[in-house]
Protein backbone atom coordinates (compact mmCIF):
# COMPACT_ATOMS: atom_id res chain seq x y z
CA UNK A 1 0.00 0.00 0.00
CA UNK A 2 1.30 3.15 -0.79
CA UNK A 3 2.21 6.01 1.42
CA UNK A 4 -0.54 8.67 2.08
CA UNK A 5 0.27 11.76 0.67
CA UNK A 6 -0.81 15.19 1.46
CA UNK A 7 -3.80 15.37 -0.86
CA UNK A 8 -5.59 13.65 1.41
CA UNK A 9 -4.83 15.59 4.33
CA UNK A 10 -8.01 17.23 4.28
CA UNK A 11 -10.11 13.76 5.79
CA UNK A 12 -12.90 13.00 8.42
CA UNK A 13 -12.12 13.48 11.59
CA UNK A 14 -13.08 9.85 12.68
CA UNK A 15 -10.95 8.15 10.16
CA UNK A 16 -7.10 8.79 9.30
CA UNK A 17 -5.57 8.92 6.15
CA UNK A 18 -4.57 5.54 5.69
CA UNK A 19 -7.43 3.77 6.29
CA UNK A 20 -9.53 5.90 4.05
CA UNK A 21 -7.58 4.92 1.39
CA UNK A 22 -7.50 1.23 2.63
CA UNK A 23 -11.23 1.64 1.94
CA UNK A 24 -11.21 3.22 -1.47
CA UNK A 25 -8.76 1.12 -3.03
CA UNK A 26 -11.21 -1.86 -2.08
CA UNK A 27 -14.29 -0.16 -4.28
CA UNK A 28 -14.98 -0.86 -7.86
CA UNK A 29 -14.38 1.12 -10.62
CA UNK A 30 -17.90 2.56 -10.85
CA UNK A 31 -17.84 3.41 -7.20
CA UNK A 32 -14.51 5.14 -7.82
CA UNK A 33 -15.42 7.25 -10.77
CA UNK A 34 -18.53 8.31 -9.04
CA UNK A 35 -16.89 9.03 -5.74
CA UNK A 36 -14.16 11.89 -7.62
CA UNK A 37 -17.08 14.48 -6.61
CA UNK A 38 -16.88 14.41 -3.28
CA UNK A 39 -14.34 16.48 -2.85
CA UNK A 40 -11.16 18.14 -4.78
CA UNK A 41 -8.85 15.68 -2.87
CA UNK A 42 -10.35 12.25 -4.13
CA UNK A 43 -11.27 13.69 -7.39
CA UNK A 44 -7.29 13.78 -7.92
CA UNK A 45 -6.11 11.20 -6.10
CA UNK A 46 -8.10 8.78 -7.29
CA UNK A 47 -6.43 9.25 -11.29
CA UNK A 48 -3.04 8.75 -10.05
CA UNK A 49 -1.22 5.92 -11.46
CA UNK A 50 -0.03 4.80 -7.58
CA UNK A 51 -3.97 4.44 -6.56
CA UNK A 52 -4.66 3.25 -10.01
CA UNK A 53 -2.04 0.81 -9.72
CA UNK A 54 -3.21 -0.36 -6.05
CA UNK A 55 -6.85 -0.55 -7.02
CA UNK A 56 -5.63 -2.95 -9.81
CA UNK A 57 -3.61 -5.41 -7.70
CA UNK A 58 -6.39 -5.77 -5.13
CA UNK A 59 -9.12 -6.56 -7.87
CA UNK A 60 -6.00 -9.10 -9.36
CA UNK A 61 -5.63 -10.22 -5.26
CA UNK A 62 -9.15 -10.94 -4.68
CA UNK A 63 -9.70 -13.03 -7.87
CA UNK A 64 -12.16 -9.96 -9.36
CA UNK A 65 -11.06 -11.40 -12.79
CA UNK A 66 -13.35 -12.28 -15.86
CA UNK A 67 -12.33 -13.43 -19.49
CA UNK A 68 -13.70 -11.23 -22.31
CA UNK A 69 -14.45 -12.78 -25.69
CA UNK A 70 -15.80 -11.77 -29.36
CA UNK A 71 -16.63 -13.39 -32.46
CA UNK A 72 -13.26 -13.50 -34.13
CA UNK A 73 -13.23 -11.96 -37.56
CA UNK A 74 -12.39 -14.23 -40.22
CA UNK A 75 -11.69 -14.62 -44.10
CA UNK A 76 -15.11 -15.81 -44.65
CA UNK A 77 -17.01 -13.71 -42.87
CA UNK A 78 -15.68 -11.14 -44.54
CA UNK A 79 -15.85 -12.85 -48.06
CA UNK A 80 -19.50 -13.96 -47.38
CA UNK A 81 -19.99 -10.11 -45.88
CA UNK A 82 -21.53 -11.92 -43.12
CA UNK A 83 -21.40 -8.40 -40.33
CA UNK A 84 -19.36 -8.72 -37.25
CA UNK A 85 -21.55 -8.38 -34.26
CA UNK A 86 -19.23 -5.47 -32.91
CA UNK A 87 -20.18 -7.08 -29.26
CA UNK A 88 -17.81 -8.52 -27.01
CA UNK A 89 -19.19 -10.60 -24.06
CA UNK A 90 -17.32 -10.39 -20.31
CA UNK A 91 -17.85 -14.14 -19.05
CA UNK A 92 -16.95 -15.78 -15.75
CA UNK A 93 -13.43 -16.90 -14.92
CA UNK A 94 -14.50 -20.32 -13.87
CA UNK A 95 -17.72 -21.09 -15.32
CA UNK A 96 -17.38 -18.93 -18.89
CA UNK A 97 -21.18 -18.44 -18.02
CA UNK A 98 -21.84 -14.96 -19.94
CA UNK A 99 -21.99 -11.84 -17.47
CA UNK A 100 -22.49 -8.73 -19.27
CA UNK A 101 -22.22 -7.46 -22.76
CA UNK A 102 -19.88 -4.51 -23.98
CA UNK A 103 -20.60 -2.84 -27.25
CA UNK A 104 -17.32 -2.20 -29.22
CA UNK A 105 -17.96 2.40 -29.57
CA UNK A 106 -15.64 2.82 -32.44
CA UNK A 107 -16.11 1.80 -35.97
CA UNK A 108 -14.02 0.70 -38.64
CA UNK A 109 -14.03 1.61 -42.39
CA UNK A 110 -14.66 -2.20 -43.12
CA UNK A 111 -16.72 -2.79 -40.40
CA UNK A 112 -14.10 -5.56 -39.18
CA UNK A 113 -12.37 -5.62 -35.87
CA UNK A 114 -9.46 -6.87 -35.23
CA UNK A 115 -8.79 -8.07 -32.14
CA UNK A 116 -5.16 -7.14 -30.89
CA UNK A 117 -4.70 -8.08 -27.16
CA UNK A 118 -6.09 -7.37 -23.92
CA UNK A 119 -3.64 -6.17 -21.05
CA UNK A 120 -5.13 -5.13 -17.29
CA UNK A 121 -8.48 -4.76 -19.02
CA UNK A 122 -7.54 -2.52 -21.65
CA UNK A 123 -8.12 -3.76 -24.97
CA UNK A 124 -6.23 -3.01 -28.08
CA UNK A 125 -8.29 -3.06 -31.62
CA UNK A 126 -7.16 -2.65 -35.43
CA UNK A 127 -9.16 -2.97 -38.59
CA UNK A 128 -9.05 -5.94 -39.73
CA UNK A 129 -9.06 -5.56 -43.69
CA UNK A 130 -6.16 -3.28 -44.02
CA UNK A 131 -2.79 -5.05 -43.83
CA UNK A 132 -1.16 -2.21 -42.58
CA UNK A 133 -3.23 -1.99 -39.45
CA UNK A 134 -3.60 1.69 -39.60
CA UNK A 135 -5.91 2.44 -37.51
CA UNK A 136 -5.39 1.52 -33.62
CA UNK A 137 -7.85 1.54 -30.96
CA UNK A 138 -7.03 1.32 -27.06
CA UNK A 139 -10.63 0.85 -25.01
CA UNK A 140 -11.44 0.94 -21.46
CA UNK A 141 -15.14 -0.84 -20.98
CA UNK A 142 -14.82 -0.14 -17.18
CA UNK A 143 -14.59 3.35 -17.15
CA UNK A 144 -16.00 3.86 -21.37
CA UNK A 145 -13.01 5.25 -22.66
CA UNK A 146 -10.98 4.92 -25.42
CA UNK A 147 -8.57 6.56 -27.52
CA UNK A 148 -7.53 6.19 -31.35
CA UNK A 149 -4.11 6.37 -31.54
CA UNK A 150 -1.69 8.82 -33.42
CA UNK A 151 -0.35 7.90 -37.16
CA UNK A 152 2.79 5.73 -37.86
CA UNK A 153 6.06 7.11 -37.84
CA UNK A 154 7.33 4.45 -40.19
CA UNK A 155 7.52 6.12 -43.87
CA UNK A 156 5.43 3.04 -45.30
CA UNK A 157 3.66 0.32 -43.94
CA UNK A 158 3.36 -3.42 -45.49
CA UNK A 159 2.44 -6.67 -43.70
CA UNK A 160 1.96 -5.07 -40.25
CA UNK A 161 1.99 -7.73 -37.06
CA UNK A 162 0.35 -5.96 -33.94
CA UNK A 163 1.19 -6.92 -30.01
CA UNK A 164 0.11 -5.31 -26.71
CA UNK A 165 1.72 -5.19 -23.34
CA UNK A 166 2.16 -3.43 -20.11
CA UNK A 167 5.58 -1.81 -19.37
CA UNK A 168 5.81 -2.42 -15.35
CA UNK A 169 8.47 -0.79 -14.53
CA UNK A 170 7.20 2.59 -16.20
CA UNK A 171 3.34 1.82 -15.20
CA UNK A 172 2.88 2.08 -18.67
CA UNK A 173 1.10 0.91 -22.34
CA UNK A 174 2.70 0.10 -25.19
CA UNK A 175 1.67 -1.36 -29.08
CA UNK A 176 4.78 -2.58 -30.66
CA UNK A 177 3.71 -2.86 -34.39
CA UNK A 178 6.13 -4.69 -37.17
CA UNK A 179 6.10 -4.17 -40.46
CA UNK A 180 7.44 -6.47 -43.36
CA UNK A 181 8.20 -5.75 -46.35
CA UNK A 182 7.33 -7.64 -49.69
CA UNK A 183 10.37 -6.63 -51.56
CA UNK A 184 12.44 -9.28 -52.60
CA UNK A 185 15.01 -10.41 -51.15
CA UNK A 186 13.19 -9.57 -47.92
CA UNK A 187 14.82 -7.13 -45.73
CA UNK A 188 14.21 -7.54 -42.49
CA UNK A 189 11.81 -6.01 -40.55
CA UNK A 190 11.08 -2.09 -39.23
CA UNK A 191 9.35 -1.69 -35.88
CA UNK A 192 8.05 1.21 -34.13
CA UNK A 193 6.98 1.15 -30.92
CA UNK A 194 3.91 3.51 -28.83
CA UNK A 195 3.85 4.27 -25.37
CA UNK A 196 0.61 5.84 -23.84
CA UNK A 197 2.48 8.35 -21.46
CA UNK A 198 4.12 9.87 -24.45
CA UNK A 199 1.16 9.47 -26.37
CA UNK A 200 3.67 8.66 -29.60
CA UNK A 201 5.41 6.06 -31.76
CA UNK A 202 9.08 6.03 -31.84
CA UNK A 203 11.03 3.89 -34.43
CA UNK A 204 13.14 0.68 -32.70
CA UNK A 205 15.84 -1.21 -34.46
CA UNK A 206 15.78 -4.96 -34.52
CA UNK A 207 18.81 -5.49 -32.90
CA UNK A 208 19.16 -8.91 -33.66
CA UNK A 209 20.86 -10.14 -36.09
CA UNK A 210 18.53 -11.33 -38.95
CA UNK A 211 19.61 -14.26 -41.06
CA UNK A 212 20.64 -13.09 -44.73
CA UNK A 213 19.92 -16.13 -46.22
CA UNK A 214 15.99 -15.48 -45.88
CA UNK A 215 14.31 -15.87 -48.66
CA UNK A 216 10.85 -15.47 -46.89
CA UNK A 217 9.63 -15.25 -44.07
CA UNK A 218 5.58 -14.41 -42.21
CA UNK A 219 4.36 -13.59 -38.97
CA UNK A 220 2.15 -16.42 -37.74
CA UNK A 221 -0.90 -14.99 -36.61
CA UNK A 222 -3.04 -17.18 -35.61
CA UNK A 223 -3.66 -16.07 -32.16
CA UNK A 224 -3.20 -12.84 -31.07
CA UNK A 225 0.60 -12.74 -29.93
CA UNK A 226 1.09 -13.42 -26.11
CA UNK A 227 2.40 -11.24 -23.74
CA UNK A 228 4.33 -13.16 -20.61
CA UNK A 229 6.77 -11.91 -18.22
CA UNK A 230 6.94 -7.78 -19.83
CA UNK A 231 7.82 -9.64 -23.15
CA UNK A 232 5.68 -9.89 -26.72
CA UNK A 233 6.69 -12.83 -28.51
CA UNK A 234 5.86 -13.27 -32.55
CA UNK A 235 6.85 -16.86 -34.18
CA UNK A 236 8.03 -16.20 -37.50
CA UNK A 237 8.05 -18.96 -40.00
CA UNK A 238 10.97 -18.46 -42.53
CA UNK A 239 12.09 -19.98 -45.91
CA UNK A 240 16.03 -19.98 -45.56
CA UNK A 241 18.18 -20.31 -48.87
CA UNK A 242 16.89 -21.12 -52.52
CA UNK A 243 16.19 -23.65 -55.15
CA UNK A 244 17.96 -27.35 -54.06
CA UNK A 245 19.00 -25.62 -50.32
CA UNK A 246 15.55 -24.53 -49.37
CA UNK A 247 14.67 -25.14 -45.85
CA UNK A 248 11.48 -24.00 -43.88
CA UNK A 249 12.73 -23.01 -40.09
CA UNK A 250 10.94 -20.86 -37.72
CA UNK A 251 12.38 -18.55 -34.71
CA UNK A 252 10.80 -16.69 -32.01
CA UNK A 253 11.01 -12.85 -31.62
CA UNK A 254 10.39 -11.79 -28.63
CA UNK A 255 10.44 -8.00 -27.36
CA UNK A 256 10.67 -6.57 -23.58
CA UNK A 257 8.45 -4.43 -23.09
CA UNK A 258 10.22 -2.39 -20.15
CA UNK A 259 13.52 -2.24 -22.17
CA UNK A 260 12.05 -1.72 -25.60
CA UNK A 261 14.52 -4.65 -27.13
CA UNK A 262 14.02 -7.29 -29.39
CA UNK A 263 15.67 -10.85 -28.39
CA UNK A 264 15.63 -14.23 -30.43
CA UNK A 265 14.43 -17.14 -28.56
CA UNK A 266 15.04 -20.73 -29.92
CA UNK A 267 12.05 -23.48 -30.56
CA UNK A 268 12.66 -26.38 -28.67
CA UNK A 269 14.54 -29.43 -30.40
CA UNK A 270 11.76 -31.75 -31.47
CA UNK A 271 11.74 -30.90 -34.79
CA UNK A 272 9.01 -33.66 -35.69
CA UNK A 273 6.94 -33.01 -38.36
CA UNK A 274 3.64 -30.85 -37.44
CA UNK A 275 0.89 -29.43 -38.93
CA UNK A 276 1.06 -26.44 -37.18
CA UNK A 277 2.45 -24.63 -34.13
CA UNK A 278 1.71 -21.45 -32.26
CA UNK A 279 2.49 -19.46 -29.39
CA UNK A 280 0.58 -18.72 -26.23
CA UNK A 281 1.10 -18.55 -22.27
CA UNK A 282 0.25 -21.38 -20.01
CA UNK A 283 -0.42 -20.08 -16.22
CA UNK A 284 2.07 -17.06 -16.68
CA UNK A 285 4.44 -18.53 -19.03
CA UNK A 286 5.21 -18.79 -22.55
CA UNK A 287 4.11 -21.82 -24.05
CA UNK A 288 4.27 -23.14 -27.36
CA UNK A 289 1.35 -25.87 -28.88
CA UNK A 290 2.11 -28.37 -31.85
CA UNK A 291 -0.53 -30.16 -33.52
CA UNK A 292 0.48 -33.33 -35.27
CA UNK A 293 -1.24 -36.19 -36.76
CA UNK A 294 -3.02 -38.37 -34.53
CA UNK A 295 -3.32 -42.11 -34.09
CA UNK A 296 -6.97 -42.01 -35.10
CA UNK A 297 -8.59 -40.67 -38.08
CA UNK A 298 -9.74 -37.01 -37.11
CA UNK A 299 -7.82 -37.06 -34.18
CA UNK A 300 -4.87 -34.68 -33.91
CA UNK A 301 -2.08 -35.07 -31.53
CA UNK A 302 -1.46 -31.91 -28.98
CA UNK A 303 1.75 -31.40 -27.62
CA UNK A 304 2.43 -28.97 -25.21
CA UNK A 305 5.27 -27.21 -24.32
CA UNK A 306 6.13 -24.64 -21.78
CA UNK A 307 9.47 -22.48 -21.13
CA UNK A 308 11.11 -22.71 -18.18
CA UNK A 309 14.93 -21.94 -18.51
CA UNK A 310 14.41 -23.70 -21.48
CA UNK A 311 11.75 -25.83 -22.96
CA UNK A 312 9.74 -28.35 -21.53
CA UNK A 313 7.29 -30.99 -22.96
CA UNK A 314 4.68 -31.31 -20.02
CA UNK A 315 2.09 -33.03 -22.49
CA UNK A 316 0.53 -34.69 -24.95
CA UNK A 317 -2.85 -35.34 -25.73
CA UNK A 318 -5.20 -36.51 -28.12
CA UNK A 319 -8.07 -34.15 -29.38
CA UNK A 320 -11.05 -34.99 -32.14
CA UNK A 321 -12.44 -33.39 -34.41
CA UNK A 322 -10.59 -30.29 -33.65
CA UNK A 323 -10.72 -26.78 -35.70
CA UNK A 324 -8.96 -24.20 -33.84
CA UNK A 325 -6.63 -23.67 -30.74
CA UNK A 326 -8.18 -20.54 -29.08
CA UNK A 327 -5.48 -20.47 -25.61
CA UNK A 328 -5.16 -21.62 -21.99
CA UNK A 329 -7.43 -20.58 -19.37
CA UNK A 330 -5.79 -19.06 -16.02
CA UNK A 331 -6.03 -22.26 -14.60
CA UNK A 332 -4.65 -24.49 -16.97
CA UNK A 333 -7.79 -25.85 -18.96
CA UNK A 334 -7.23 -25.88 -23.06
CA UNK A 335 -9.88 -23.93 -24.65
CA UNK A 336 -10.45 -25.15 -28.37
CA UNK A 337 -13.36 -25.24 -31.44
CA UNK A 338 -14.57 -28.55 -32.66
CA UNK A 339 -16.35 -29.10 -35.82
CA UNK A 340 -20.11 -28.88 -35.36
CA UNK A 341 -22.63 -29.66 -37.28
CA UNK A 342 -23.35 -27.88 -40.63
CA UNK A 343 -26.34 -25.59 -40.01
CA UNK A 344 -28.56 -23.96 -42.83
CA UNK A 345 -29.40 -20.30 -42.42
CA UNK A 346 -31.02 -18.24 -45.24
CA UNK A 347 -29.86 -20.82 -47.86
CA UNK A 348 -26.30 -21.02 -46.51
CA UNK A 349 -24.55 -24.02 -45.31
CA UNK A 350 -22.70 -21.92 -42.36
CA UNK A 351 -20.96 -24.77 -40.06
CA UNK A 352 -21.35 -24.10 -36.41
CA UNK A 353 -18.42 -24.75 -33.91
CA UNK A 354 -18.80 -26.44 -30.56
CA UNK A 355 -16.29 -24.56 -28.05
CA UNK A 356 -15.11 -27.02 -25.71
CA UNK A 357 -12.60 -26.83 -22.36
CA UNK A 358 -10.50 -29.74 -22.11
CA UNK A 359 -8.04 -30.43 -18.46
CA UNK A 360 -4.96 -31.72 -19.90
CA UNK A 361 -4.40 -33.83 -17.07
CA UNK A 362 -7.71 -35.65 -16.75
CA UNK A 363 -8.72 -35.43 -20.60
CA UNK A 364 -11.98 -34.03 -19.33
CA UNK A 365 -13.97 -31.92 -21.39
CA UNK A 366 -16.73 -29.40 -20.79
CA UNK A 367 -19.32 -27.72 -23.58
CA UNK A 368 -19.22 -24.04 -23.19
CA UNK A 369 -22.13 -22.09 -24.79
CA UNK A 370 -20.59 -19.92 -27.78
CA UNK A 371 -20.74 -21.14 -31.49
CA UNK A 372 -18.94 -18.96 -33.59
CA UNK A 373 -15.22 -18.36 -33.82
CA UNK A 374 -13.42 -16.86 -31.03
CA UNK A 375 -11.13 -14.15 -29.49
CA UNK A 376 -10.33 -14.33 -25.64
CA UNK A 377 -8.75 -12.86 -23.22
CA UNK A 378 -8.50 -12.24 -19.41
CA UNK A 379 -10.39 -9.60 -18.36
CA UNK A 380 -10.46 -6.94 -15.11
CA UNK A 381 -11.38 -3.76 -14.16
CA UNK A 382 -9.43 -0.51 -14.38
CA UNK A 383 -9.00 2.81 -14.35
CA UNK A 384 -6.07 3.24 -16.19
CA UNK A 385 -6.76 5.50 -19.17
CA UNK A 386 -8.51 8.27 -16.94
CA UNK A 387 -7.18 11.23 -17.84
CA UNK A 388 -5.16 10.62 -20.60
CA UNK A 389 -5.43 13.07 -23.70
CA UNK A 390 -7.57 12.55 -26.42
CA UNK A 391 -9.41 10.33 -24.98
CA UNK A 392 -13.04 9.92 -26.10
CA UNK A 393 -15.98 9.21 -23.41
CA UNK A 394 -18.92 7.49 -24.46
CA UNK B 1 2.13 -11.28 18.83
CA UNK B 2 -1.95 -10.08 18.22
CA UNK B 3 -2.36 -10.27 21.99
CA UNK B 4 0.25 -7.73 22.97
CA UNK B 5 -1.64 -4.91 22.29
CA UNK B 6 -4.86 -6.28 24.00
CA UNK B 7 -2.60 -6.75 27.07
CA UNK B 8 -1.61 -2.83 26.60
CA UNK B 9 -5.26 -1.60 26.38
CA UNK B 10 -6.69 -3.57 29.34
CA UNK B 11 -3.56 -1.83 31.15
CA UNK B 12 -4.19 1.77 29.57
CA UNK B 13 -7.03 2.81 31.73
CA UNK B 14 -7.10 6.12 29.63
CA UNK B 15 -7.98 4.73 26.41
CA UNK B 16 -10.42 5.83 24.81
CA UNK B 17 -9.96 4.52 21.40
CA UNK B 18 -11.84 1.22 22.09
CA UNK B 19 -15.19 0.67 24.09
CA UNK B 20 -16.58 -2.27 25.59
CA UNK B 21 -19.30 -2.81 22.75
CA UNK B 22 -16.30 -2.85 20.48
CA UNK B 23 -13.73 -5.10 22.49
CA UNK B 24 -16.56 -7.71 22.46
CA UNK B 25 -16.36 -8.15 18.63
CA UNK B 26 -12.73 -7.33 17.21
CA UNK B 27 -10.81 -9.34 20.40
CA UNK B 28 -12.94 -12.77 20.16
CA UNK B 29 -11.79 -12.32 15.83
CA UNK B 30 -8.07 -13.66 16.34
CA UNK B 31 -9.24 -16.85 18.20
CA UNK B 32 -11.98 -17.78 15.92
CA UNK B 33 -9.51 -16.72 12.93
CA UNK B 34 -7.35 -19.61 14.23
CA UNK B 35 -10.15 -21.86 14.87
CA UNK B 36 -11.38 -21.96 11.28
CA UNK B 37 -8.22 -20.85 9.36
CA UNK B 38 -8.39 -22.79 6.69
CA UNK B 39 -12.50 -22.58 6.18
CA UNK B 40 -12.79 -19.50 4.30
CA UNK B 41 -16.98 -19.76 3.41
CA UNK B 42 -16.95 -20.43 7.43
CA UNK B 43 -15.08 -17.54 8.32
CA UNK B 44 -17.21 -15.68 6.24
CA UNK B 45 -20.38 -16.35 7.88
CA UNK B 46 -18.84 -15.80 11.21
CA UNK B 47 -18.19 -12.14 10.00
CA UNK B 48 -21.83 -12.11 8.50
CA UNK B 49 -23.02 -12.76 11.66
CA UNK B 50 -20.76 -10.34 13.74
CA UNK B 51 -21.91 -7.75 11.58
CA UNK B 52 -25.76 -8.36 10.99
CA UNK B 53 -26.52 -5.60 13.68
CA UNK B 54 -24.01 -3.54 13.27
CA UNK B 55 -24.76 0.19 11.49
CA UNK B 56 -22.04 1.32 8.72
CA UNK B 57 -21.69 4.20 11.23
CA UNK B 58 -20.21 1.97 13.79
CA UNK B 59 -17.99 0.10 11.53
CA UNK B 60 -15.71 3.58 11.53
CA UNK B 61 -15.44 2.16 15.20
CA UNK B 62 -14.81 -0.53 14.90
CA UNK B 63 -12.01 0.08 12.41
CA UNK B 64 -10.12 2.32 14.90
CA UNK B 65 -10.35 -0.20 17.20
CA UNK B 66 -8.86 -2.71 14.52
CA UNK B 67 -5.88 -0.41 13.99
CA UNK B 68 -4.81 0.70 17.09
CA UNK B 69 -4.70 -3.16 18.12
CA UNK B 70 -2.63 -3.51 14.63
CA UNK B 71 -4.98 -6.46 13.81
CA UNK B 72 -4.54 -6.93 9.91
CA UNK B 73 -7.37 -9.41 9.16
CA UNK B 74 -9.74 -7.80 11.13
CA UNK B 75 -8.96 -4.36 9.51
CA UNK B 76 -8.93 -6.11 6.31
CA UNK B 77 -12.11 -7.23 6.79
CA UNK B 78 -13.77 -4.21 8.14
CA UNK B 79 -12.81 -1.76 5.25
CA UNK B 80 -13.85 -4.21 2.69
CA UNK B 81 -17.48 -4.39 4.49
CA UNK B 82 -17.29 -0.81 4.46
CA UNK B 83 -16.42 -0.36 0.93
CA UNK B 84 -19.35 -3.33 0.39
CA UNK B 85 -21.37 -0.78 2.35
CA UNK B 86 -20.77 1.77 0.59
CA UNK B 87 -20.10 1.31 -3.07
CA UNK B 88 -23.50 1.53 -4.20
CA UNK B 89 -23.92 4.58 -2.34
CA UNK B 90 -24.73 8.51 -3.31
CA UNK B 91 -21.50 10.80 -3.20
CA UNK B 92 -23.93 13.11 -0.27
CA UNK B 93 -23.50 9.76 2.09
CA UNK B 94 -20.10 9.11 1.68
CA UNK B 95 -19.83 13.05 2.07
CA UNK B 96 -21.92 12.35 5.50
CA UNK B 97 -19.85 9.22 6.21
CA UNK B 98 -16.70 10.26 6.24
CA UNK B 99 -17.51 13.69 7.68
CA UNK B 100 -16.24 15.80 4.69
CA UNK B 101 -17.51 18.74 2.95
CA UNK B 102 -17.71 19.79 -0.76
CA UNK B 103 -14.49 22.18 -1.89
CA UNK B 104 -15.37 22.48 -5.21
CA UNK B 105 -16.40 25.47 -7.07
CA UNK B 106 -19.89 26.45 -8.00
CA UNK B 107 -20.37 24.38 -11.36
CA UNK B 108 -17.28 22.66 -10.92
CA UNK B 109 -19.31 19.88 -9.39
CA UNK B 110 -21.81 19.34 -11.76
CA UNK B 111 -19.71 19.39 -14.75
CA UNK B 112 -16.98 16.52 -13.15
CA UNK B 113 -20.41 14.80 -12.41
CA UNK B 114 -21.85 14.74 -16.03
CA UNK B 115 -18.37 13.35 -16.96
CA UNK B 116 -19.29 9.76 -15.86
CA UNK B 117 -22.98 10.64 -16.06
CA UNK B 118 -23.27 6.77 -16.38
CA UNK B 119 -21.98 6.08 -12.70
CA UNK B 120 -24.82 7.81 -10.67
CA UNK B 121 -27.21 5.03 -12.20
CA UNK B 122 -28.63 2.50 -10.17
CA UNK B 123 -27.53 4.20 -6.93
CA UNK B 124 -29.16 3.36 -3.84
CA UNK B 125 -31.98 6.22 -2.41
CA UNK B 126 -30.32 8.25 0.79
Amino acid sequence: MSQPTILLRRMSNHLPEEIVLEILVRLPVKSLLRFRCVCKSWYRYIATPNFINNNLLYCNDHNRGFFIHMPKTTGSMVSFSRPHGQICTVASHHTFEAISELRIPFTFQSGYPHFVGSCNGILCFSDYRSFEFKDVYLWNPSIRKFKKLPDTCLTHLFNVSLGFGFDSQNNDYKVVRISQSTAKPMPPPDAEVYSLSSDSWKRVGLGISWRSNVVFHKFNSTLSFPFVSGNLHWMIEMIEGGGQERRFTSMILSFDVNSEKFKELPLPDDEGGCITKCLTSFKGKLALIKFGYGVQPHSLLCSIWVMGDSWNKIRVLPIENLTDFIGFTNYGLLLVQKRSRLVSTNSELERKHKSVLIDPETLHEKEIQVDYRLDVAAYMENLALLDGANVVSY
Amino acid sequence: MKFCTVKQYFDDENNNNVTNGIATTVIPLPNKHLKIKANNKEMEQYEQELLRNVMPQELTKLILAANYLNFKEALDFFCRTVANAIQNKSVDYVRKFFGLESDFEPGEEEKLCKEFAWSFEGVDED
